[in-house]
């Protein structure tokens, strides 16, 4: 749904991103990662249409952002990381203002922006001037106004800056919500353990290129390596060395509580289903196993970012 | 707060809808939705809340209390006094606050970064554009509406008619369109947002320092003067002063919202395209040349023709020039693409051929005043005083011609030189080469040295070396005088040419060999 090839941007006589490609499919969550300076920002604003490329393609849905910016950003939804609103508005009137911008008939606005401001718990806010509003509650009125033109792609430049962790949860809701109903979501932030928890796609970026992208498991797999078993045995502890130490793909065992063992595993997700078939197999009574691999952190300072954004 | 998935789906998926209904709308509903306008309904909500707008009509009402008072007090309802002060109110209210409030407005959605919201919405431009201009205002429109009774008991008392109250009111409209266009484009142009406000609100003093008198002047006079049937002559028509100032402002107003509607799309974006340059040094030069035609004084009347060609052209040119980035930006796009080079009327081509068709414009525009309209003899007289020993003004046209190109080119030239400070260096050249010959000329003349000799320094600066080669000094050297203002016109034009040229070529192989040449990759990683 997203596509970037070969976008290049520059911006008095800095080259901010080069030479950028990558593609966001239909219920994919792409994390944007990078230190600061890294041209995030720059990248969206560009795929926003606000920022005029020195060359590259950018289409969203089929629509080249270049020739009809107009027909692509209707299939958009931005949210940035300091919501700048109208404060001299009510927050009614604010959603108001964009579902009016976005074509949709007089009539049928009020009971959509009362529902969506019941989606992000802002309902008894309904009348409220926006200038009374915390910092977290503006930030969920700019998640309600990203969703008033039911997008098919959202863009949301650090959207949980400044959210409390109730309004992170309900975020992270939102989005999982909108990839599972087909939506392309492209995401920044610097909290790298909820990103892991939702995104299924990382683009890792650094002065402006393209470190490393693709899904979350096969570049933790690739990058990081091995991930580490934990097996609980309940019976047949002896056959359960033999057989994982058989295992080219696992390492040395170590024991780490009474029934409990860990070891490297070289794999993925199938060698791993596949060996705890095995042990069942061989008669080993298994209580527990859990492959766990490095978070996305991990992930990033193995890639050799040392400053998160 | 709790989630429902489903029921977000739902909403969102009406929604959908919706706009597929909203898509297909009828004439109707697309004729409704130009006043359904979402900024112009924003503006509408905020400045007219009732906690907010009750104030200033209370003050506006006990205004018009005043003047009716000082009207009853001094019979100025019958002689055109009352209306007069109404006027200026007027005037102050729609013209001066109003366009202060289309710039703060404006400069706050900048400063905030809301606009980009705007931008990436479906809104057109020109929708936005429109409105910032009618909603921004919208409350000194209704504090303007406020005054209505008071001209109606003016137009009770035919002072003046009520013909005259609908020009006098028309012209008030055009007057603050315009200043209301420029503080917009102001707004959208300044590269610090707050400065933008600022700016207008400069603009707006300056106008009521240096119009100040002659607005009162104007305004004193219209309730007497309105409904008079003044003509005014276009192309040797005589047309309705109302109609020929409708058609001078029209156009100004929608170069200057054509502007604003580039930067409202765009940040970045020139005010102008080349063509669209082009097209309103044309346009203004076939208003100039319909205003003077037939022109009782045509010589003074030509040279005032020739500086305002050459100030709007060198303006244009400068909203029309690329930065160094700027043109690497296009050269590296055209490699890109295939293509050679930039085409000449791209945006982030280098200036050259806009400047030589604004030139060429500027050298018929010029020619066409100076030469081929009938001489009439009331332009001679007019000279008749100075005897000028040797008149032409054919030097006087190519001075304007060499001064636009050179100017053009040296505000290029110092853009693809440096990528800082072009514009302070180039500020820094017109100073030496416009300001300093004329101040070193007046001081000399002031100082008693030869008249001639000081007239010739002067000469040398186009402020004053285009009338002075046009000979109204009425000195004996006007030969001296032509060349003084011709020479260093065309000198700079070939100097600045080919640095134009050389810094040109420098900057495209520089960026071929950038491009050619495999950039270090940030961060190693195989994966």
């Amino acid at each position: 749904m997203i596509h970037v090839k070969d976008l290049r941007v520059d911006y008095d006589n800095v080259c901010a991103v080069h030479d950028l490609s990558f593609d966001v499919g239909p219920g994919e969550v792409c994390g944007l990662i990078g230190p600061n300076g890294a041209g995030k920002t720059t990248t969206m604003r560009a795929m926003l249409g606000l920022i005029e490329p020195t060359y590259g393609e950018i289409t969203m849905c089929g629509v080249d952002m270049r020739e009809n910016p107009r027909d692509a950003n209707r299939l958009v939804g931005f949210m940035p990381d300091f919501p700048p609103l109208y404060d001299d508005l009510k927050c009614w009137e604010f959603l108001d203002l964009f579902a009016a911008s976005y074509g949709m008939p007089k009539p049928e606005r009020p009971y959509a922006i009362s529902k969506l401001l019941d989606v992000v718990g802002l309902t008894e806010k309904h009348d409220s001037m926006i200038i009374e509003l915390s910092r977290g509650m503006r930030q969920r009125l700019m998640l309600a106004k990203t969703l008033i033109p039911d997008p098919k792609i959202l863009i949301l430049d650090e959207p949980a800056s400044g959210v409390d962790p109730q309004g992170r949860i309900d975020l992270k809701n939102v989005i999982k919500a909108e990839a599972s109903r087909g939506r392309a979501v492209i995401l920044s932030s610097h909290i790298l353990t909820e990103m892991s928890e939702f995104c299924t796609s990382i683009a890792i970026m650094q002065r402006g290129r393209m470190v490393v992208n693709g899904r979350i498991d096969e570049i933790s797999a690739r990058v990081m390596g091995a991930a580490t078993l934990t097996v609980e045995v309940l019976d047949g502890s002896s056959r359960f060395l033999e057989i994982v130490s058989g295992d080219e793909r696992a390492g040395a065992v170590e024991r780490i509580g009474a029934t409990t063992y860990q070891f490297r595993f070289n794999g993925d997700a199938v060698a791993s289903a596949a060996l705890l078939s095995n042990l069942i197999g061989n008669g080993i009574s298994i209580a527990a196993f859990a492959p766990k691999r490095e978070g996305l952190e991990d992930l990033f300072l193995k890639i050799g970012a040392k400053e998160v954004s | 707060m709790t989630i429902d998935r489903e029921e977000t789906v739902h909403v969102l998926d009406e929604s959908s809808s919706r706009f597929e209904n909203a898509a297909s709308a009828g004439l109707a509903d697309r004729v409704w939705a130009i006043f359904d306008n979402p900024i112009f309904v924003k503006h509408r909500r905020t400045r007219l809340r009732k906690s907010l707008i009750t104030a200033p009509l209370a003050v506006v009402f006990v205004i018009c209390i005043l003047i009716a008072y000082s009207g009853y007090s001094f019979q100025g309802f019958t002689n055109g006094m009352v209306f007069s002060l109404t006027m200026i109110f007027q005037a102050i209210l729609l013209a001066v606050i109003g366009a202060t409030q289309i710039g703060s407005s404006v400069g706050a959605a900048r400063e905030s970064g809301i606009i980009d919201y705007h931008r990436v919405s479906p809104l057109s431009p020109l929708s936005l554009v429109l409105g910032f201009f009618f909603g921004a205002p919208v409350r000194e429109y209704a504090m303007y509406a406020m005054t209505l009774p008071l001209a109606l008991i003016c137009i009770f008392n035919e002072a003046p008619g009520a013909l005259g109250f609908f020009e006098a009111t028309v012209a008030l409209f055009l007057s603050a369109w315009t200043m209301h266009a420029l503080a917009l484009l102001t707004s959208l142009s300044t590269k610090k947002p707050k400065a933008g406000g600022r700016g207008v609100i400069g603009l707006v003093i300056f106008v009521a320092m240096f119009g100040g008198n002659a607005g009162i002047f104007v305004f004193r006079s219209a309730a007497t003067s309105l409904n008079t049937g003044l003509k005014m002559g276009f192309f040797g028509i005589d047309i309705h002063w109302l109609l020929f100032t409708t058609l001078y402002t029209a156009p100004f107003l929608f170069f200057v919202l054509l502007a604003s509607v580039r930067k409202m799309r765009s940040e970045r974006a020139h005010p102008f395209t080349k063509p669209e340059a082009i097209g309103a040094i044309a346009l203004l030069a076939f208003l100039l040349i319909g205003a003077v035609w037939g022109s009782p004084a045509l010589v003074p009347t030509a040279i005032t023709v020739l500086y305002v060609m050459v100030a709007t052209s060198c303006v244009l040119i400068t909203t029309v020039t690329p930065n160094q980035s700027e043109f690497a930006k296009g050269v590296r796009r055209a490699l890109k693409e295939g293509r050679g080079s930039l085409g000449p009327w791209s945006d982030w081509a280098i200036n050259r051929a806009t400047v030589l068709v604004l030139a060429a414009i500027l050298l018929l525009a010029g020619t066409i005043v100076t030469q081929a309209l009938p001489e009439s003899p009331g332009g001679r007289n007019f000279f008749n005083s100075y005897s000028p020993p040797e008149f032409s003004l054919s030097i006087t046209v190519a001075t304007s011609v060499f001064v636009v190109i050179y100017v053009g080119l040296a505000f290029q030239a110092f853009h693809l030189l440096m990528a800082k400070r072009a514009s302070t260096m180039f500020a820094l050249f017109l100073f030496m080469v416009w300001v300093v010959p004329l101040l070193v000329g007046a001081i000399s003349g002031a100082s008693g040295i030869d008249e001639g000799i000081a007239s010739f320094i002067a000469s040398l600066s186009p402020i004053a070396g285009i009338s002075l080669s046009a000979g109204i000094s009425g000195l004996d050297s006007t030969r001296l005088l032509q060349a003084g203002a011709f020479c260093p016109a065309i000198f700079f034009a070939f100097v600045f040419n080919n640095l134009v040229m050389v810094s040109k070529r420098r900057l495209e192989k520089k960026i071929r060999d950038s491009e050619e040449k495999p950039e270090e990759k940030p961060v190693a990683l195989e994966v």
